[in-house]
């Protein structure tokens, strides 16, 4: 299949990464030739086959729902790139002029 | 006493028994380091001295009669992509470049409470995407077998470690061969445990259907010891298995006459020649000599792993590397707005083989290819599973035979350009990742060469039968050693 510009732009905008122009050209290059190459699945009768999720025969195992001692909220923040107080600090995402 | 030559399960015991300092043992290795890590380069942090603390407290338990563990003593490198407390984690990458766990993994746990003690973290292609180590954002890693080559990958870092001396066991993980690829390039061994034998919390993750921890070391007894520190129930991994850990040093010296070894056709084709087939093929010989049955098997699927893999890989990748957003830990660039907060950080943080394993998985999980791509190759997968289950099976087999690696090191540069011919170099390996099962590289006969280039033989078991590869894999090195 044909990966053109505008497929390779919302794959890029979806996976929230940006390229440069030069860029671009050579990951959509060797986006198309993997896919040509993993294209040979087509050869397989997959219809009845039921997909397989994980290597594991058994089900999940669950723990029991004890309490158990947290982190703490200063060793979770002590890797954040912008803190203010107990708060990871980001870009404000709410209009300055507040709820309508 | 040539701490560096002994295996580090008698020096454990050494240690306990007050024969042995653990810090002249630790010593010994820290002068490996200064000697070779500037021309290998496998560490991306050593902490001498808190490892020099840590041999010395040893030492005075010991002195005491109080000293413990399985591996009381013994350093041990830890793959950057497994959390140590308080030492830094990068996974090779810019974006975890200054990442400063607050906790061990539980494999970093148990190192600890058998005494080990965390020597370093190891080089590794980033986010453990590769096969050759030169996808680290953070350093190059050379083979200490022939330093114009590649260590192999992703945990080219833990093997160059110990395959230079420089320590006597190491952590790696696999998702496709990540362990016994680089075991095979660098003449040590490498140990994929069965899917859920090894906790991976504060793993970090890649493809989480696929990951495993596994050791490195430099025989065969010491990855069996590592396995056994390091294998059980985790209750903070919910796929981490309930299955008992056997003692599996206790029947590492059992005898192998008449057992059932497959040699699957498949892997003797094409991808397959020249110094690769003839090692092989000496080595099916040498346990034929040892009186081993050997079985011709067929897993009729094998034309269709690499594609199978490349596909639930990158999708499970482009998933879990979702996290790295910029808001809570790692690197963070661009301030304008949360948009671009998040696409900046991410284009400056992460290199091109990651970029584009995101960009493939996020395209195979999108909407309208999802069908065409991802669920295909999870159906391809279950063919791939039924035909190890068949294998072992129908043909009662106790293990499976094949080369860990279609060629030895290459050089640098060599398949960096082509993505493609670098998935290639896991044609013998991810079939395992995919079906779950076990399977332990050992150095067998190398590649001629000026100096002769490592070759590992792959010995592959059915699911949670560790003990069995390692058996055969003790029985096959004995036979080398025999034989050199």
């Amino acid at each position: 299949m044909e990966i053109d510009d505008e497929l390779a732009r919302s794959i890029l905008k979806l996976a929230k990464l940006k390229l440069r122009g030069d860029e671009f050209g050579e990951y959509r290059r060797r986006l198309q030739e993997i896919l040509e190459y993993v294209g040979m699945l087509d050869e397989l009768d997959l219809k009845s086959v039921v997909p397989t999720a994980c290597a594991a025969d058994s089900s999940t195992i669950l723990r029991d729902d004890d309490g158990t001692e947290s982190s703490g909220r200063d060793r979770i923040l002590s890797n954040a790139p912008s803190r203010a107080g107990a708060f990871f600090k980001v870009p404000r995402i709410i209009d300055q002029g507040g709820c309508p | 006493m040539d701490s560096v030559r002994m295996t580090a399960a008698r020096a454990a015991g050494l240690i306990r028994s007050g024969d042995l300092k653990s810090a002249e043992y630790l010593d010994a290795f820290l002068k490996a380091i200064s000697d070779r890590e500037r021309e290998v380069g496998a560490f991306l942090t050593i902490d001498r001295a808190a490892a020099m603390r840590a041999a010395e407290e040893t030492d005075r338990s010991a002195s005491a009669g109080k000293a413990r563990g399985r591996l009381c003593g013994v350093p041990v490198a830890v793959k950057d992509n497994i959390c140590t407390a308080g030492m830094r984690t990068t996974c090779g990458s810019r974006i975890l470049e200054n990442f400063i766990p607050f906790y061990d993994a539980h494999v970093v746990k148990r190192i600890r409470e058998e005494g080990g003690i965390v020597l370093g973290k190891t080089n590794m292609d980033e986010f453990a995407m590769g096969s050759s180590t030169e996808n680290s954002a953070l350093g190059v890693t050379r083979n200490p077998r022939d330093l114009s080559r590649v260590p192999g990958g992703s945990s080219g870092g833990s093997a160059a470690a110990v395959a230079a001396g420089m320590a006597p066991l190491a952590l790696g993980s696999e998702t496709g061969g990540s362990v016994r690829q680089p075991a095979s390039l660098c003449g040590v061994v490498g140990l994929k445990p069965t899917y859920g034998r090894v906790s991976r919390y504060g793993l970090v993750a890649f493809a989480s259907s696929l990951d495993q921890i596994g050791p490195l070391a430099a025989c065969v007894e010491d990855a069996a010891l590592l396995l056994g520190v390091t294998a059980g129930r985790d209750s903070k991994d919910s796929t981490s298995s309930e299955e008992e850990v056997p003692d599996y040093a206790a029947s590492l010296d059992d005898p192998i006459c008449g057992l059932r070894l497959g040699v699957p056709r498949e892997y003797l084709g094409e991808c397959l020649k020249g110094d690769g087939r003839d090692s092989f093929d000496r080595a099916v010989g040498l346990f034929r000599d040892m009186g081993a049955e050997i079985v011709d098997v067929s897993l009729p699927h094998t034309r269709y792993v690499i594609s199978t893999y490349c596909i639930i890989a990158t999708a499970e990748a482009s998933s879990n590397l979702a996290r790295y957003d910029g808001m809570r830990y790692g690197l963070r660039t661009g301030e304008d707005d949360l948009e671009d907060l998040v696409s900046s950080s991410r284009t400056d943080g992460f290199g091109p083989e990651v970029k584009r394993r995101i960009i493939l998985g996020t395209f195979v999980l999108g909407s309208g290819y999802y069908d065409a791509f991802y669920l295909k190759a999870r159906k391809a997968r279950t063919l791939i599973r039924e035909d190890f289950s068949k294998a072992f099976g129908e043909s009662r087999l106790d293990a499976m035979l094949t080369p860990a690696s279609p060629v030895p090191a290459f050089r640098f540069g060599e398949k960096a350009g082509n993505p493609l011919e670098m998935y290639l170099c896991d044609v013998f390996t991810a079939a395992v990742n995919l079906a779950g099962n076990c399977a332990i590289s050992v150095p067998s006969f190398p590649a001629p060469a000026s100096p002769p280039l490592p070759l590992g033989l792959q010995i592959i078991g059915d699911a949670f039968r560790e003990q069995v590869i390692l058996r055969i894999a003790r029985a096959f090195e004995k036979a080398m050693e025999a034989k050199s």
